[in-house]
């Protein structure tokens, strides 16, 4: 059955095959029937079989909503589309434009700007998310050693900290407003804030962390950690030429991260004790396909290594409680359909692009922001649809403290700008997103 | 932030120089060896493509090791193919540390200086050679006593793809590219002059790009500068005198003082009528407010049908 379809069934023995393989049974709605087993006349629906929303893998089938047994699992909370659970990136601004956070099961996917900053910046947040919510984190990188990364984690804010830092930045806010003029015509708009406030900012979920502070290292040893740093895992002997095509880096890192799965009971098809908490393991892989990796040609060379990784990688992640952050430096690929596939093996994709080093840092529009981010592909796990951001185009800032996701804002045009349409940056800014309205004509017509 | 770069103020673990068939590297190469011997304890030349004696002129001889791949890089002679000779050879995969290891004099800062990594390039995907070079700068943590602080190699832009580029542009923390440049003739000797750009990422994250200009002296010392763009005019914001739209008038537009400050005064039709207010209501934000000013003919039913509806 092609994922997505649904069939209606007579037939028993495929029923049961059907329950047996992992496809949804959707019940004809009965309020009066309590579960039994699928019966004939039932339909069946191909979809994923989600951990989370059953204690023990297999089949699931709808239920009544008082008897789903969702996992109660400190550090996460459920998702408001379909039985899942979330977990959150480290950035509150950033779970709340993927639709609250990564779903656990899942994999976001962060293609790397050109020097890879900011995607480091990311994965040490998402590290310092683990260690604030006592989840067990796994850490593989090639160019740095994970150790590295580890001890230069952003230190939290303390609640009360944070709620003053909050309150600080609206007193002065009000003072700011209090100094303008008092308007005379809108004064309705007096005291309306003049920025946006920032996205999800009034979440419990997730964090803040000062970035100019260091975490301590008490504070991370708490979290148990598990460090996969290539050169070390894979002895000199076997880093000559890689002729086969099966790349022994990413088998070594798949076998290494089943073992964490299995010994760290996260499996979900292997029945747990009842009074064992269960927890959720937080994988990250630091710039993945870079040419330390054994990457070569740009993906042009039909090396199908790093797809079957991913492929496999999903697979262990299905069936257990796991969350996944994985940054790939996509730029460095030559050939853009190995980038799609690759984007298309995973369940969530942001793209980073930062304007360090390019044109693009000296654009009046950009001046407040540090790059763009991009979102390519959001998770549709246990759902028919994703998550639909409201808009498309957001950019990061990264403050002395903060880094923070916010939604791109145009400067207004307030007066009419002395170069020539096609120089303005600006004004070439508006005319991708203005859809049929497009008012960058400045014809004598115009009205 | 080539002369900072090669003097060392700027610190920079993987040092590139991409030259083209205009514009020849080895003058830059042969300041990098000369500045570098001054600065480090001991200074290893990987030379492949030109013989050693090429970039050693006028520099500390005894602080050079010098590993021979130009010779006889594919070990046709038999006497080469003794493994404890210092010959590099393209048979087998680069390992740079491997020759730095062997070297009977292990001092603890040293500076490698690759002359091209294309004839590795042509024999070896991209990634060994990303993969000898990491192994370099991690030298320290195999606890031998050595540190490589700097590592120069030179790169042939013509002669690679754009994927292979950019994978060492992935790992190079600065990058020269050098673009046009001529021989400078001058009473000493003939020196070098060219332009380049210069993209150098900092540890702190910080990504500097420029164009400079640089002199070579016969003395082998570099001086360089950055190049001012030339300023486009359109890109210049003119602040033209705004144009007074009160003069050269045959009636008076102007306001006086006190004209300004009655005009400030005056009630518009929509203000906030500050005397209907209560005056014992609390300050409520006056965004949710409703001024309700009844006319003559609005009937106010006491009787609200809507009243009855309950949610």
């Amino acid at each position: 059955m092609l994922r997505g379809a649904l069939c209606t069934t007579y037939c028993p023995e495929i029923l049961k095959l059907a329950t047996q393989s992992g496809i949804f049974v959707y019940r004809q709605p009965s309020w009066k029937r309590k579960y039994s087993p699928p019966q004939v006349g039932d339909s069946l629906f191909c979809g994923d079989n989600m951990a989370a929303s059953t204690g023990k893998g297999g089949v699931t089938s709808f239920q009544k909503k008082s008897r789903t047994k969702t996992l109660q699992i400190p550090g996460t909370r459920p998702s408001s589309q379909g039985n899942q659970l979330l977990v959150s990136t480290g950035v509150p601004s950033l779970d709340h434009i993927i639709g609250g956070g990564i779903v656990v099961g899942t994999v976001l996917l962060v293609e790397e700007d050109s020097f890879g900053n900011y995607a480091r910046l990311l994965m040490k947040y998402f590290m310092a998310e683990g260690i604030m919510t006592r989840h067990p984190l796994l850490l593989s990188s090639a160019e740095l050693h994970p150790k590295q990364l580890l001890r230069d984690l952003p230190a939290p804010v303390s609640d009360d900290i944070g709620k003053a830092a909050l309150h600080q930045e609206d007193v002065s806010s009000e003072k700011n407003v209090e100094k303008e003029a008092t308007m005379k015509i809108a004064w309705r708009y007096q005291n309306l804030r003049t920025e946006q406030p920032e996205l999800g900012a009034f979440s419990k979920f997730g964090h803040y962390y000062d970035l100019s502070k260091t975490m301590s290292s008490e504070m991370i040893d708490t979290a148990p950690s598990r460090l996969f740093y290539l050169p070390d895992e894979l002895p000199l002997e076997e880093q000559g030429m890689w002729n086969s095509i099966r790349n022994p880096a990413y088998v070594k890192l798949l076998q290494s991260i089943q073992d964490v799965v299995r010994e760290g009971q996260f499996d979900l098809t292997v029945p747990q004790p009842k009074d064992v908490s269960r927890t959720v393991l937080r994988i990250g892989l630091h710039s993945l396909g870079s040419p330390l990796w054994g990457e070569q040609d740009g993906g042009t060379s039909h090396d199908t290594s790093l797809p079957h990784f991913l492929h496999a990688l999903r697979a262990v992640l299905r069936t257990s409680l796991t969350a996944c952050l994985i940054t790939i430096p996509t730029h460095l690929f030559q050939d853009m359909a190995f980038t799609r596939r690759l984007e298309k093996l995973c369940d969530s994709v942001i793209r980073l692009e930062s304007f360090a080093g390019s044109e693009k840092e000296q654009n009046p529009a950009y001046k407040d922001y540090h790059g763009l981010l991009y979102i390519k592909q959001l998770s549709q796990a246990n759902s028919l649809l994703s998550y639909m951001p409201d808009c498309n185009d957001f950019a990061f800032k990264l403050r002395r403290k903060k880094f923070a996701v916010e939604k791109l804002h145009l400067p207004p045009e307030l007066q009419d700008s002395q170069q020539r349409e096609q120089d303005d940056p600006v004004a070439a800014l508006k005319t991708p997103s203005t859809g049929c309205f497009s008012t960058s004509g400045k014809s004598k017509l115009d009205f | 932030m080539l002369q900072q770069v090669l003097e060392g103020t700027e610190a920079s673990s993987i040092v590139v120089i991409e030259d083209c068939v205009d514009h020849d590297g080895r003058p830059v190469f042969h300041c990098f060896c000369s500045q570098l011997a001054k600065r480090c304890e001991s200074v290893h030349l990987f030379h492949l493509e030109n013989p050693a004696g090429v970039f050693l002129e006028g520099a500390n001889i005894s602080k050079v090791h010098i590993h021979d791949g130009f010779s006889d890089p594919l070990q046709w002679e038999e006497q080469n193919r003794d493994p404890s000779a210092d010959k590099i050879d393209l048979v087998s995969a680069p390992d740079f540390l491997g020759h730095l290891k062997r070297t009977p004099v292990k001092t603890s800062l040293v500076a490698v200086v690759i002359d091209s990594l294309t004839p590795f390039l042509q024999n070896y995907p991209g990634y060994v050679i990303c993969r000898a070079l990491q192994r370099l700068l991690r030298a320290r943590l195999e606890s031998d006593g050595i540190e490589v602080s700097q590592v120069v190699a030179g790169f042939h832009g013509d002669l690679h793809d754009d994927s292979t580029a950019a994978a060492l542009r992935h790992m190079a923390t600065t990058w020269v590219q050098l673009q046009e440049g001529a021989e400078s003739p001058t009473q000493g000797g003939t020196g070098f002059h060219g332009n380049c750009e210069v993209l150098h990422r900092r540890k702190s994250g910080k990504v500097i790009r420029q164009a400079e200009v640089y002199h070579i002296s016969p003395q082998w010392s570099l001086t360089s500068r950055v190049q001012k763009t030339p300023v486009r005019p359109v890109a210049q914001v003119e602040q033209e005198a705004q144009v007074d739209p009160t003069a050269n008038l045959t009636f008076n537009l102007r306001l006086t003082d006190t004209e300004k400050e009655a005009r400030s005064r005056v009630v518009l039709p929509y203000m906030h009528h500050h005397r209907k207010k209560a005056p014992n209501k609390p300050a409520a934000n006056p965004g949710g407010q409703i001024f309700y000013q009844p006319d003559d003919v609005d009937d106010f039913d006491e009787e609200d049908p809507d009243d009855d509806l309950d949610f």
